[in-house]
């Protein structure tokens, strides 16, 4: 037959209870075959655990940790990779604004003749003919007496 | 003696805070086996315990910048553990089927590392067994309050802390966990 009282037997086998209700239950104890029994049966149940080994860490687990963790601060995010792309962006900035400037200066400084020969020397209208008795020369003459053919 | 043996957990924690990486690896060296131990009990075999244990650790390192000294570092760490494990065992079931296949032969491991004699290792390894066995039938809840007490040896005020519960259902999810170990220990030597 169960007891009502059982659930004291935990706080009493773990020392939760204080001193007047640790001696009521013992008394209650002297008079209950039914907790005498359970508290036994939660003694060997304790005793089970107490002799069931330890298991320790395996072998390399603070290796394995530190691989995992290393660079991985998640709760302190570092401000150095965003300064350095803002660097970056910054520098290219930089060189084009310096390559306008200078650009400006030397077409503004130019005068007349200086800036016709500036003009010529942008322009793709550069290329001679190519001369007839040169190896090209021979090459394109065969080149087009075979399309007439 | 090196001088991070002579420091307590909080002066770890503050290092670590300042930006001193070896002071979480002594918090690591100084908990693993307690954190593993722990893990090993409630999901029941090596491997996915060894997992857990390190996702712990990954998490406390996350974490430990927010870490507040009025509770211990340990509670803290087992806090992290119950949770990892419970949230362990909702992974998908073919996972946790493929890590279990060598469960048998972590065991032998273990037990040869300690060298006892062959009557000695037998019974360990049946208590093991049973143990083991009866804790995997309990809930994850009442699970991990027993093994909090009865391995770890905390108290219920700390079990209270590291379950984020009251001290009343300590006592109840202990006392449960006791009955319904009893009840499937004794299902297990009924059925030989």
């Amino acid at each position: 037959m169960k007891c009502r009282t059982t659930k004291l037997l935990s706080p009493y086998l773990d020392g939760q209870l204080s001193s007047r209700e640790r001696s009521a239950f013992e008394s209650h104890l002297k008079e209950c075959a039914f907790c005498r029994a359970r508290l036994e049966a939660y003694g060997s149940l304790r005793e089970r655990f107490a002799k069931a080994d330890r298991h320790p860490a395996p072998a390399w687990f603070s290796a394995k940790v530190a691989a995992r963790t290393s660079g991985s601060r998640l709760s302190r995010p570092s401000l150095f990779p965003v300064l350095v792309r803002f660097a970056e962006v910054l520098i290219v900035l930089l060189v084009i604004a310096v390559g306008v400037i200078s650009g400006g200066f030397l077409v503004n400084g130019m005068q007349g003749r200086q800036m016709a020969s500036f003009a010529s020397s942008l322009s793709l209208d550069v290329f001679e003919p190519t001369p007839p008795d040169s190896v090209g020369g021979v090459y394109l003459a065969m080149t087009e007496a075979n399309d007439e053919d | 003696m090196t001088g991070m043996d002579q420091k307590n957990d909080s002066d770890l924690i503050r290092l670590f805070q300042g930006g001193d990486q070896t002071s979480f690896e002594e918090i690591v060296s100084r908990n693993q086996d307690r954190v593993y131990n722990l893990c090993r009990r409630i999901l029941g075999n090596g491997h996915d315990a060894e997992d857990a244990a390190q996702d712990v650790f990954v998490k406390a390192y996350q974490n430990l910048h927010h870490f507040q000294p009025n509770a211990a570092l340990y509670t803290w760490l087992y806090r992290i553990a119950v949770n990892t494990c419970i949230d362990y065992r909702r992974r998908p079931l073919f996972e946790s089927l493929f890590r279990r296949n060598s469960e048998g032969e972590e065991v032998m491991i273990d037990a040869v590392s300690d060298q006892p004699s062959p009557e000695r290792l037998y019974e360990s390894a049946q208590n093991e067994r049973l143990l083991q066995q009866g804790l995997a039938a309990i809930s994850p809840k009442l699970r991990a309050a027993i093994v909090l007490r009865e391995v770890e040896g905390l108290s219920y005020e700390e079990i209270a802390d590291v379950l984020e519960v009251s001290l009343g259902t300590v006592k109840s999810r202990i006392s449960r966990a006791r009955e319904e170990l009893l009840a499937q220990l004794q299902l297990i030597g009924e059925k030989g």
